[in-house]
């Protein structure tokens, strides 16, 4: 499989496809038993679990389904967490940018208990965009929303691929798959279709 | 610097959950507060004893019966302390660097004043004793005389507490001249001594002071001595003279020099063994204290891994974002040492205060020290590292796989 920097692209697939261990693989969690995965020229097999953390840090930015926002602590905070594993210099004025990018740049210091779910996700989204990552990595990012809300979710990753990031999506629910460019069905762990929406 | 990140990190994961922190910390603190308690109470005990001792004068010789300190209640009745022993050293041909000598025997008895009684510490002595003793100052009238002993009288100079408990609405001065009875005989006050300082282990304000000779036929009806008290004229010369002592006591007594039946101390002597025990004394209670201390690590151990498998959604995120074994590892570290060093500073700070409330109340000298207080922060610091590795080392191996599956 070939994804080009700039693609917006639906994984999609039932329960036990293989999705997760691809999810893995691509975001740099995992690495392949058999084959390669290369990102930017990198062959991520050959990592280590040090220079995999670090590469995790700076090119992969991961959205998961139930948001995993650190508790007890600030929407900034949250947002700045891969800056500080990465000793990002110019961190407070990303932040910033990061979140007035996801439209939250007045909810800065509230804490993840006092928003809702949609902010929540976006709070993430904007986590996963802070270290201008090779790919944005969403695991069924609205399958904790409501509709109306996992619309404005979707919106929201329909403007950063506008502006230029790479979206990986898994997701099982088509209505979702279909709002990307390019959705790939896997079953039992192989593709079985690969087509430009 | 990263490791700085870390330790901010720790701070804040600590911070948002203050609760949690402040209940796990409670065992480092009771423990440390207890060493700290124990070890100035102890360090005050000895030093308190020493100034004690040393307030007794450095030229004090003490005599005692029996071997190896076994005193008059376990020893024959051959190898008792006489007046033939107390003929034979108070002799200047003989013995001329000691200055002052006296027979010194002490009994518990009860002090009685119509229906008051007091049970007091009754020391017969020779009318010297206010001489060879530094710290006996007679406050009102005076000491026995020379010739009050030669002649037996029935006088007595009382310790301070004697006349607040059996003549409480009295002064000292009016209390001379009158009279208290011991075991039914009567004495009359002739001097009242100066208030002394009270230490946790004895009160010399009750004690009080009648002529040996007195003592040994009315008193304490027999003839043999508890020890006998010397002083000896110039400090320096005190080892030799306890060698001329030593050496002619036993020909004297007619045992032989290894053989002697009888034990003679310098203050040196009786400071170094006090000394010991006290400080055998600290180290046990110490220790004791130090069980808590073990019990609290043992606590932080529980706490730590609580705090990890409830985080282990917390760890994979964190790895995912970038953190390596090693940022996992060192956060949740940190976050242990840093709580018991709190544990230890509150700790510490609840011990001084313990130690000083309990010093003022049971009247015990509490004595803090530097050391004892770098010893207790760095216990703290070693039983969060101990204690602690074991979780961060679980919280840095997980998966963040399966981490962030977890429910």
């Amino acid at each position: 499989m070939e994804i080009a920097a700039g693609e917006f692209v639906a994984i999609m697939g039932p329960s036990g496809s293989g999705k997760s261990t691809l999810m893995n693989i691509l975001g740099a969690l995992d690495k392949p038993t058999s084959g390669n995965y290369i990102l930017k020229g990198t062959n991520v097999g050959e990592l280590n679990d040090d220079e995999l953390a670090h590469f995790r840090n700076q090119e992969v930015g991961f959205v998961f389904q139930q948001f995993n926002l650190l508790a007890r602590t600030s929407v900034y905070d949250n947002v700045a967490l891969p800056g500080m594993y990465g000793q990002l210099p110019n961190l407070d004025a990303r932040v910033k940018e990061v979140l007035e990018q996801v439209g939250l740049a007045t909810k800065s210091s509230n804490m993840p208990n006092a928003i809702s779910g949609g902010q929540m996700q976006r709070v993430a989204i904007a986590r996963a965009l802070l270290m201008e990552p090779a790919i944005i990595m969403a695991d069924e990012p609205t399958g904790n929303l409501d509709s109306k809300t996992a619309v404005g979710v979707m919106d929201l990753f329909r403007d950063i691929h506008k502006n230029g990031s790479t979206v990986i999506l898994i997701t099982h629910e088509s209505d979702i798959a279909a709002l990307a460019k390019r959705i790939i069905m896997i079953k039992d762990g192989a593709v079985v279709s690969d087509e430009l929406n | 610097m990263r490791a700085l990140f870390i330790i901010k990190l720790a701070l804040r994961g600590l911070i948002t959950n203050k609760v949690r922190s402040l209940l796990t910390i409670l065992g480092i603190v009771i423990g440390i507060a207890a060493v700290i308690t124990l070890l100035s109470l102890g360090e005050g005990a000895q030093s308190q004893v020493t100034s004690t001792i040393s307030s007794l004068g450095s030229n004090l010789v003490t005599i005692f019966p029996g071997k190896d300190f076994q005193g008059p209640n376990s020893v024959s009745a051959e190898s008792q302390l006489t007046n033939r022993d107390y003929n034979f050293l108070n002799n200047k041909s003989r013995f001329p660097q000691i200055a002052e000598i006296s027979p010194y025997t002490r009994r518990f008895l009860s002090v009685r004043k119509g229906s008051e009684e007091l049970s007091s510490s009754v020391q017969a002595t020779a009318s010297n004793i206010n001489v060879l003793l530094e710290n006996l100052e007679v406050a009102e009238g005076s000491f026995f005389s020379e010739s009050d002993v030669v002649s037996e009288r029935n006088v007595i100079v009382v310790g301070s507490d004697i006349v607040t408990e059996l003549f409480p609405e009295q002064t000292a001065s009016e209390v001379i001249g009158q009279s208290v009875l011991l075991k039914n005989l009567s004495f009359q006050i002739i001097g009242v001594l100066g208030t002394r300082q009270v230490s946790g282990f004895n009160n010399p304000n009750s004690e009080v002071f009648v002529p040996y000779t007195t003592a040994a036929s009315r008193l304490f009806l027999s003839a043999e001595y508890g020890s006998i008290y010397l002083t000896v004229a110039d400090t320096q010369l005190v080892d030799a003279v306890v060698v001329q002592i030593e050496d002619r006591l036993s020909t004297f007594r007619n045992t032989s020099l290894e053989d002697k039946d009888f034990t003679v101390f310098t203050s040196e002597d009786i400071l170094s063994t006090a000394s010991q025990v006290t400080a055998i004394f600290t180290t046990l209670l110490s220790s004791i204290a130090g069980i808590s201390l073990l019990v609290g690590g043992i606590g932080i151990s529980n706490i730590m891994l609580v705090s990890v498998t409830e985080r282990t959604r917390e760890i994979g995120l964190r790895k995912a974002v970038g953190a390596r074994q090693i940022d996992i590892l060192g956060q949740f570290l940190v976050e242990a040492v840093l709580l018991t060093l709190l544990g230890g500073v509150i700790g510490i700070s609840l011990g001084i205060g313990l130690a000083l409330l309990i010093g003022r109340v049971a009247n015990l000298q509490a004595t803090l020290s530097l050391s004892t207080i770098l010893l207790a922060t760095s216990v703290s610091a070693v039983v969060g590292i101990v204690f602690g590795f074991f979780p961060a080392l679980k919280a840095a191996r997980l998966d963040p796989i399966v981490a962030l599956r977890y429910e």
